[in-house]
């Protein structure tokens, strides 16, 4: 696949950069051409990554495959150390970087009116960061993985650093020392799994590529500390329990488009990283650490959950539910099950469009009335009828009410996990993290929009105009969309994760966990689901 | 004979110390040239007469005189005082005479022993001809360190180097 | 080729770059104030010149040793050489202008850094320790004028009296231990050296080699600013020119590596166990003191002096794993450092202003927007000291990282990143200054001037950083061509 000569994923990655590379050329003073840049490039950005779905089960495609990846492009990079300029998506990566180009088109939509100084650095930064987000998800060489990984890091940090709200130094830097110092560590075990291989195969099979260390199988104690290390930078980035404490900074400070990417897609990179590279890579170590893991992810549901409750600042609010969102993500991916995993992609997604979509609720408060703390509001269904309607849309989404996107996720993990048993425990105590999760939301929901609409201030806003309600429309009818009709994207994500879950069929069944069986069978609808996603995969 | 190379090894050392307690340009400058010529006798006991000679030539003679007219002529900063006491006069005269009466002892009493050595390798003739076949390159390239040296000094001492308006004047 | 010939052709950028400075010297004092420019004008031909001829003559096959034994002619030297004259090359372009700001004088400048590039180049090139003493002599000689080349500057002047005094200290115990090494075998030649050593085992354990070793280590740990013996480098970099300092900082350690190297392995091959303890000590204490110091630092010059220090120790890294990957990683770091580092120093040489007046963090805030064409490239260039991907310091430091891996250096890898680590921190702070912090009294940013040259330098260090960072393989694979001829 190529679009005028260039290979298609190539295409998506760098189109950013073009708008970056014109965006520096416009002088500083036509603020309104460089938005209108910015846009364009934006949702361009979004319409070439659609081929990349749309072609999916083209021959041509189909044929190309190459480890199970589509659109694979495999040149030489830097030969001394046999890195390779390694592109390839499947359908975990196919759902991520579709997520990320709109995300990142409604990002740049919504900063319209919320950036009024050095606008022309802003979207360069945004354009830029487009560039290193889309890069990760399409990486598959570990070297490369990792520079795109780093690289993404600068231009957020410029982004909080300079476009945040007053405690931004502090956010940025420690959003970045936090990062790096996970990412560093990774790094050190992408290169201990680079000498490992090249121990038992030679200087001359120098790689970095991930099929390559798949096909090792790396003895228990090594994988024991390599899985330590990529945790770490994992972790982090995701942010799992002991590692969250930056989450809440960096949200805050951080304008509004930039959370959306953040939560949208960042968050993502570390969940992405564990479902592409952990799972598969340390199978013996994910196994044994699985409780270790699981008990981490409970309670950051639940201790996520019960902070944000606390909260008197929106934003933290959303994002502390993150944390707890995130937490539920991944007990779905370290459950290990077909049904487990599938669910925890599909709930990144929808985390992203969820949580990126009640900050964005939140920044057209802030907006408005430059103060994100709840008891300022109030009544505001009043005036802002359309604000509510979106607003609640995307509450119920959040809180994974039936039919609409959440309830999919959270139901397919909760399943996934209860279905072996000696995680159940896990699943129960995770199942009181919706409850809670729907406590916060609601309350949340009913002290911002229901009540008198008693402030002056309030009285004079504004509901949205069609630019602001433009912003929600892609990401309500995918709520929807993924909430009534999921089989559509999780047929993308069948056969990949059968990939990673055929590994742990068969350590587990070395190890003698028993997949409870009866069970699986007893959720018959689910069962159907999942089945009607098998139709056309491979 | 052997006591010799001692007295003279430590006099080096005390006269470099001495260079460096000096407070006086002018006491520093013969300080050093004591040192020199103690280092020139044990050269010379070492068989090495011809590089003995050298460091006195170059070092105690050339050198030295140029070390004083520096000292004499550029005085950068007007702050060197010549108060050359008699006392000082008188002690540092008779160091370097017995230093010198020290080294003919040496010359003479170690020239039948030159002989007796096989001493090929420090005859005038076998140093000229290392000096122009394999140390040729360094021999030369050492200039480059010399002029640089004297770039340095120049532009350190010389007291009206002022910013190029003198030029304009001039041209 | 004849062999006479070949002696010549060997020796010729230095010839080129001694003829020129000669010639310098003779056409300045003609020149009337406003024709200064035009010695720095031949002084940046000259350097063309010699990187010409140093293409032409390129000895990618074999290793030989011309001038009676005095000069090795081979791809490590071609490519070392390169290295120097793009030193030159950029430290004439930043100076073109500085020097007319500070009102200094561009003769004598641009004829001490030729002679400072002929010095260096001797090093690298020389295949006797004689050589490489007057080669280092010749070198440090210029730097220690240059340091104090702004004469009537106090701060200037103790820079280059501080660098002078231990520079020369530290050259007294380099020549010392070369006559131990010369009382033990004989000879100065680094292939005699290494065949008397290989012959008798029995020298190994002996104290006097051992000594003269260790002497030969802190003479080069000196010019290196290897810790313990790094305490000169703040202050002299503070004091000295900044154009000076921004060359101090890559020129005498770029040139004392690359003699460093062939000592290392063309000499003391069986030695290596040895050295290696002593360097894994002083590479610990010198990425700890060099990032640790650099953290407090205000003073702009003082901060990248002590992450100079830094890079020196992971450079060291590079000695320690003693493998080709190691080696070529030194070479790749010299260059990418080289960039990175000039490029900083060269910024910072702009900013400041006439009477290097703004040269503090302070000074820097809120100029991040005012001046993107300066700020974005030194944003460029603090990254690729810190290690971030895409620049050519990530590669680096991978690569130097990596070979000390694979030789089961864990701990000291550990060392390496926290000390990394570290340094995001300080490098962090500027970027931070610059571009989010505003200045103390609104609207009252530090006026910056800047000539088309020094942007156009500025730029090309920015292009390369990124370039090496993209791109490194064509460079790693001529480093690896280079260190092979080090007979590891």
């Amino acid at each position: 696949m190529e679009i005028l000569g260039v290979p298609i994923l190539n295409a998506v990655t760098y189109f950013p950069l073009i708008g970056f590379l014109v965006i520096l050329l416009i002088p500083k003073s036509k603020e309104t051409l460089i938005k209108i840049v910015a846009n364009v490039t934006g949702f361009i950005g979004f319409l070439i990554s659609l081929p990349l779905i749309i072609n999916w089960y083209k021959p041509e495609v189909v044929n190309g495959m190459k480890n199970g990846m589509r659109y694979v492009i495999d040149v030489p990079w830097i030969r001394t150390i046999g890195a390779r300029y390694q592109f390839g998506i499947d359908g975990i990566s196919l759902l991520l970087v579709l997520l990320t180009t709109l995300l990142g088109f409604i990002a740049i939509l919504s900063s319209w009116s919320a950036i009024k100084d050095r606008v022309k650095e802003y979207y360069a930064y945004m354009l830029l960061l487009q560039t290193g987000m889309l890069g990760v998800f399409m990486a598959t060489d570990l070297f490369l993985f990792y520079v795109f990984w780093e690289v993404m890091l600068v231009p957020m940090y410029f982004l909080i650093g300079v476009w945040g709200g007053p405690r931004k130094l502090y956010a940025a830097i420690k959003f970045f020392l936090y990062t790096l110092a996970g990412s560093v560590l990774m790094l050190l075990a992408i290169i201990a799994l680079y000498f490992k291989y090249i121990s038992i195969y030679g200087w001359e099979h120098r790689t970095f590529s991930l099929f390559k260390f798949m096909q090792v199988g790396f003895d228990p104690q090594f994988q024991w500390w390599a899985f330590l290390a990529f945790f770490i930078g994992f972790a982090i980035k995701v942010p799992m329990f002991p590692f969250h404490t930056w989450l809440p900074d960096a949200h805050v400070e951080a304008p509004t488009a930039g959370s959306v990417i953040l939560a949208g897609v960042l968050l993502k990179m570390g969940t992405y990283g564990f479902v592409r590279f952990s799972l598969p890579l340390f199978p013996d170590a994910m196994i044994k650490f699985t409780p270790l893991l699981m008990t981490l992810c409970v309670i950051g549901i639940i201790y996520g959950a019960l902070v944000a409750m606390m909260q008197a600042d929106m934003k933290k609010l959303v994002a502390y539910s993150s944390v707890s969102h995130l937490g539920m993500t991944m007990l779905g991916v370290f459950a290990l099950t077909q049904v487990g995993i599938q669910g925890g992609v599909i709930q990144m997604i929808n985390h992203g469009i969820s949580t990126g979509a009640l900050f964005l609720i939140v920044g057209i408060v802030y907006e408005r009335r430059h103060t994100r703390l709840i008891k300022e509001y109030g009544g505001l269904s009043h005036n802002m009828p359309l604000y509510a309607t979106i607003f609640l849309i995307m509450t119920l989404s959040s809180i994974g009410l039936p039919g609409l996107n959440g309830f999919i996720g959270e139901f397919m993990i909760l399943q996934g996990t209860f279905a072996r048993h000696d995680l159940r425990v896990y699943a129960i105590l995770a199942a009181s993290g919706v409850i809670l999760g729907a406590a916060y939301m609601l309350w949340l929901y009913q002290r911002v929009m229901f009540g008198k609409l008693e402030k002056e201030e309030n009285k004079k806003m504004k509901d949205l105009n069609l630019r602001e309600v433009f912003t929600f429309v892609p990401l309500i009818i995918l709520a929807v969309w993924i909430g009534i009709y999921p089989s559509f994207w999780l047929k993308y994500l069948k056969a990949p994760v059968k990939k990673i879950t055929d590994i742990y069929q068969k350590k587990m069944v070395e190890k003698k966990v028993e997949l409870n069986s009866k069970l699986k069978v007893d959720y018959k609808g689910m069962k159907r689901i999942i089945n009607n996603n098998n139709m056309s995969e491979e | 004979m052997e006591i010799l190379i001692y007295i003279f090894a430590i006099l080096s050392v005390l006269f470099a110390i001495n260079m460096l307690i000096q407070k006086k340009m002018i006491n520093v400058a013969l300080s050093l040239l004591g040192c020199m010529v103690s280092i020139a006798v044990l050269f010379i006991y070492l068989y090495a007469t011809f590089v003995g000679m050298l460091q006195l030539i170059v070092y105690a003679g050339s050198v030295m005189v140029l070390f004083l007219i520096i000292i004499t002529l550029l005085d950068p900063f007007g702050k060197i005082k010549y108060t050359f006491t008699s006392r000082l006069w008188t002690f540092f005269v008779s160091i370097i005479g017995l230093i010198f009466g020290l080294l003919l002892y040496v010359i003479y009493g170690s020239e039948k022993k030159v002989e007796a050595i096989n001493s090929s390798h420090f005859s005038i003739k076998a140093l000229s001809d290392r000096l122009f076949t394999i140390y040729l390159l360094p021999f030369e390239v050492i200039s480059i360190l010399i002029l640089v040296g004297i770039i340095g000094s120049i532009y350190f001492g010389k007291k009206n180097l002022t910013d190029g308006d003198e030029d304009e004047n001039n041209a | 080729m004849s062999t006479k010939s070949l002696i010549y052709v060997s020796f010729l950028p230095e010839i080129i770059l001694g003829a020129f400075a000669l010639l310098i010297m003779c056409v300045d004092p003609f020149l009337k104030k406003r024709e200064k420019v035009f010695s720095t004008i031949i002084s940046i031909f000259a350097i063309v010149v010699a990187f010409i001829s140093n293409l032409l003559f390129l000895s990618r096959d074999a290793s030989l040793i011309t001038f009676n034994g005095m000069i090795y002619f081979d791809f490590y030297s071609n490519l070392l050489r390169g290295l120097f004259l793009l030193i030159g090359f950029l430290v004439s372009l930043f100076a073109f202008k500085y020097i007319e700001r500070e009102d200094l004088f561009p003769g004598e400048f641009s004829s001490l850094l030729l002679f400072a590039l002929i010095g260096m180049d001797l090093m690298a090139i020389s295949a006797n320790l004689i050589m490489t003493f007057i080669g280092l002599e010749i070198l440090s000689m210029s730097t220690y004028i240059l340091a104090g080349f702004k004469r009537k500057n106090l701060k200037s002047n103790e820079s280059a009296l501080k660098y002078f005094i231990l520079g020369g200290v530290s050259s007294a115990i380099l020549l010392y231990g070369i006559s131990f090494l010369y009382g033990f075998t004989g000879t100065l030649s680094y292939r005699g050296i290494a065949n008397v050593l290989s012959k008798g085992s029995g020298f190994i354990g002996s104290p006097l080699l051992f000594l003269g070793m260790g002497m030969i280590l802190v003479g080069f740990g000196f010019k290196i600013a290897l810790a313990p013996f790094h305490v000169w480098t703040p202050d002299v970099y503070e004091g000295a020119p900044t154009v000076v300092s921004g060359f101090m900082s890559v020129g005498p350690k770029a040139a004392g590596y690359a003699a460093l190297l062939r000592i290392v392995f063309q000499i003391f091959p069986f030695t290596l166990p040895l050295w290696r303890e002593l360097f894994v000590y002083s590479a610990i204490l010198t990425m700890l003191i060099g990032n640790l110091g650099a953290i407090i630092q205000k003073n702009v010059k003082r901060l990248l002096g002590y992450s100079s220090i830094a890079h020196a120790g992971y450079m060291l890294l590079g000695i320690i794993a003693a493998d080709v990957m190691g080696m070529s990683g030194i070479i790749f770091y010299l260059f990418a450092y080289l960039f990175m580092n000039l490029g900083a120093f060269g910024v910072i040489s702009i900013f400041e202003g006439k009477g290097e007046k703004f040269v503090t963090i302070d000074d820097y805030r809120g100029i991040g927007f005012k001046y993107p064409q300066l700020t974005f490239p030194l944003s460029i260039f603090l990254l690729s000291l810190a290690g971030i991907p895409l620049t050519a310091g990530f590669v680096g430091k991978f690569v130097l990282f990596g070979a000390a891996l694979m030789e089961n250096h864990m701990g000291l890898v550990l060392i390496a990143i926290l000390a990394s680590l570290i340094s995001v921190y300080y490098y962090l702070k500027v970027i931070v200054y610059m571009f989010m912090k505003s200045p103390i009294i609104e609207g009252e940013e530090i006026e910056v001037r800047y000539s088309g040259v020094a942007l156009f330098s500025v730029l090309v260090c920015a292009f390369f950083v990124l370039y090496l960072g993209l791109f490194p393989s064509y460079l790693l694979n001529l480093s690896k061509e280079a260190v092979v001829f080090l007979g590891i």
